[in-house]
């Protein structure tokens, strides 16, 4: 098997979804180390180097919006969902769904009827 | 003895190093230290908290050393991360034409070499300065071609051209596809031939490529250094403009313009260099005195450069008549 392909792949997979994901584990407020170990715990594993950059990315599209507060006795950083950016992941949800839905009939329906054609 | 650091010094010399190497403006450098250090502060207390026992030295080292070089974490914050001085797009282009004109170079001064060898000056001393010269080379056309190509992506990136394309802009397909139809047998018979007497006069004859220009304006010796920069200017142009036809950049309308330009430029400069009346020589600074074969050298040099500004010229001929020729269609469409 190409594992190098699949890796990419994998890879590029990923990257889409992770912003789905974030955006909906930020409908409620949370900061970045927090959000790191409950998408961990929800069985995404991310690099901290990525969500950091991830999260501004965001932020300057207006998806997130963010602010400085204290816990704990430190100072964190907090984001939380935009208004526009619950109007963006409703709709990518739902894009997702479709797309979800489309893959689940190619690999389970169509293929093993066109085999069974041939 | 060298002090151990502690805990609190390793995090601010790791934060310290990140914002130098985010190069981004210092409100954003401090926002983005403060971010990278609650997380990895965080980290760290969850640690300690598992461990229940405050971190040593080299367990909160440990977890720098996981988090990623500075470089690597200052990289990721980047406003484009990952953009590239030279996009995928254009580098092919790049690597072409950068080891075209290494090549040039590098040919044009193994010939320079080998006529000044049949001179007067010693092997060593020619061998020397052509390492030298290749060295020099090697890095000083790297980094002109590499400059080249950033200000024309920089250029790209601010003013979209390539996004300015329009599909009916695009060149015809020509009826032989994409081979060129073969030339006749008598073409190819009698091209080689010329080739050969050209050839042959280049190297024999001590007046044949030697061209006139520029009386009154500059003596012989002067002309040549004034002369041979405007025309390898123009025949770099010329060349460039040539390859740009062919990429991502062919519909763009100002190209058109810039190649129209530059060769009504060449045609003037071949009217020019042909009309004028003082010697020209192309190449090392003419003396009288000098050796017979880089002196023909200097006549060969001349000859190219006249032949590449008549190509110039016929080639803007053939576009000029193609341009009047065609009805209805007079915007910028000469190519």
């Amino acid at each position: 098997m190409n594992l190098t392909a699949f890796e990419n792949l994998r890879l590029e997979l990923r990257r889409g979804c992770l912003v789905l994901a974030v955006l909906a584990e930020l409908r409620s407020e949370g900061h970045g180390y927090a959000l790191v170990k409950a998408l961990r715990d929800g069985g995404l594993e991310i690099d901290e180097n990525t969500l950091y950059p991830l999260l501004r990315r965001l932020e300057n599209q207006g998806l997130l919006a963010s602010a400085w507060r204290v816990e704990n006795k430190r100072n964190k950083r907090f984001y939380r969902l935009s208004a526009e950016g619950r109007d963006v992941l409703a709709r990518l949800l739902e894009e997702w769904r479709n797309i979800n839905g489309a893959i689940e009939k190619l690999s389970e329906t169509r293929i093993p009827a066109r085999r069974r054609q041939a | 003895m060298k002090r151990e650091l502690t805990n609190k010094e390793l995090l601010d010399r790791y934060i310290h190093a990140v914002k130098l190497m985010l190069m981004l403006p210092p409100d954003k450098m401090e926002d983005i230290g403060a971010e990278v250090r609650a997380n990895l502060e965080s980290q760290l207390e969850d640690q300690a908290m598992a461990l229940r026992r405050e971190l040593r030295p080299e367990e909160v080292s440990a977890v720098l050393k996981r988090h990623g070089h500075p470089a690597k974490v200052a990289l990721q914050y980047r406003e484009q991360p990952g953009r590239a001085l030279i996009s995928p797009a254009l580098f092919p282009l790049y690597w072409f034409t950068l080891r075209a004109v290494l090549a040039v170079w590098v040919t044009i001064r193994v010939i320079v070499a080998v006529f000044v060898f049949q001179g007067t000056t010693p092997a060593g001393t020619i061998l020397l300065t052509l390492g030298r010269d290749v060295l020099l080379a090697a890095i000083i056309m790297p980094a002109g071609v590499t400059l080249l190509f950033a200000v024309w992506e920089y250029l790209e990136l601010r003013f979209r051209y390539s996004e300015r394309w329009k599909p009916e802009a695009l060149s015809p397909v020509p009826p032989h596809g994409l081979q060129p139809p073969k030339p006749r047998p008598t073409v190819q018979i009698i091209g080689g031939m010329a080739s050969l007497v050209l050839g042959a006069l280049a190297l024999f004859s001590s007046s044949f490529f030697w061209v006139w220009g520029a009386r009154g304006v500059f003596g012989p010796s002067d002309a040549l250094y004034a002369m041979r920069f405007l025309l390898w200017l123009l025949v770099f142009c010329w060349a460039s403009l040539s390859w740009l036809g062919s990429t991502r950049f062919a519909a763009s309308r100002w190209l058109h313009v810039l190649r129209i330009a530059v060769e009504v430029v060449g045609a003037a400069l071949a009217i020019f260099l042909v009309r004028s009346g003082d010697l020209l020589v192309a190449g090392p600074k003419w003396i009288p005195t000098q050796a017979k074969s880089l002196a023909t050298l200097n006549q060969m040099v001349a000859g190219v450069l006249v032949l590449a500004c008549i190509v110039v010229g016929l080639d803007f001929l053939r576009r000029f008549i193609r341009f009047m020729r065609r009805p209805g269609d007079r915007g910028l469409s000469m190519a």
